[in-house]
């Protein structure tokens, strides 16, 4: 956000078409930076789903569940899991734990990902108020030549 | 006129020259971005690694298949890799900077040639 103050500094210097210019890049950024929020909502659905999934899992040893072998063909099969996930950490390593720590790491996952969520909306809330400023400033400049045109024509 | 052509040829080099230096920089910025990735990741792994039981199954995926390591290999190779990363990351600060100090220098260089053109041919009209 650092180049956020001195762009506010000179906008007044800035002509339209500048303006212009400004106002579409900051527009970009909104894009891609929505963009990015969409991707973390996705990840962080997918921790939550997992969540869910390990509690179905608690308490259900020995009982029978149909385990998918495609997305349309089921096998039926018996839960041995003895409470223990095996949960990617990451870089490839894979760690054995018991359900409650699971889900105590999908939990931390979900709030990395909220913290992130976070930034990057504050991160829009600036530019959106960046670019606000800069729509103002292009529509003062806007009525201000209108009215040097009108005084042209008059004095004609 | 045959300074402004000498000048010319300068300038032509020169522009080339911090061409070259851009594209540089912009390969390393997006390295070091590729590194800042992996550091971040393996990061990640080494903290979950501090809150898991000492005796806990630790599985490292190679191709298809998982491996079991002990806590204490996996350990040491998480902070080899974060180590390798750090070193290549330094590598890439410095040489960043280095490439930078020559674009900014090339760059001073670009803007004399133009402003001593233009006086020449200033001076000729």
């Amino acid at each position: 956000m650092s180049e956020a103050a001195p762009q506010q500094v000179n906008l007044a210097t800035l002509s339209l078409d500048q303006l212009q210019m400004v106002k579409e890049q900051i527009e970009a950024e909104i894009q891609t930076l929505s963009e990015s929020i969409g991707q973390l909502r996705h990840a962080s659905n997918k921790y939550l789903e997992a969540k869910d999934a390990m509690g179905g899992l608690k308490g259900s040893d020995g009982k029978e569940m149909l385990v998918p072998l495609t997305s349309s063909i089921y096998l039926p099969g018996t839960i041995n899991a003895n409470e223990k996930v095996l949960v990617d950490v990451g870089t490839g390593y894979f760690v054995e734990m018991g359900i409650d720590k699971g889900q105590d790491f999908a939990n931390r996952k979900v709030q990395l990902i909220t913290d992130q969520i976070n930034k990057v909306q504050s991160a829009i809330n600036i530019k959106r108020s960046n670019l606000d400023t800069i729509i103002q400033v292009a529509q003062t400049k806007i009525s201000l030549l209108r009215q040097q045109q009108q005084q042209q024509q008059q004095a004609q | 006129m045959t300074d402004i052509k000498q000048l010319a040829e300068q300038l032509k080099k020169s522009t080339a020259k911090l061409q070259e230096h851009e594209a540089e920089l912009n390969t390393l910025s997006k390295n070091r971005s590729k590194l800042l990735t992996q550091l971040n990741e393996n990061q990640m792994v080494s903290k979950e690694f501090d809150l898991i039981d000492e005796n806990a199954s630790i599985y490292k995926l190679n191709g298809p298949v998982l491996f079991k390591k002990t806590k204490d290999e996996a350990v040491s190779n998480i902070n080899g890799r974060l180590e390798i990363i750090n070193n290549n990351l330094k590598q890439i600060d410095a040489k960043y900077k280095d490439v930078e100090k020559l674009s900014v220098d090339e760059r001073s260089k670009v803007v004399d040639l133009q402003q001593k053109i233009q006086a020449l041919q200033q001076k000729q009209q």
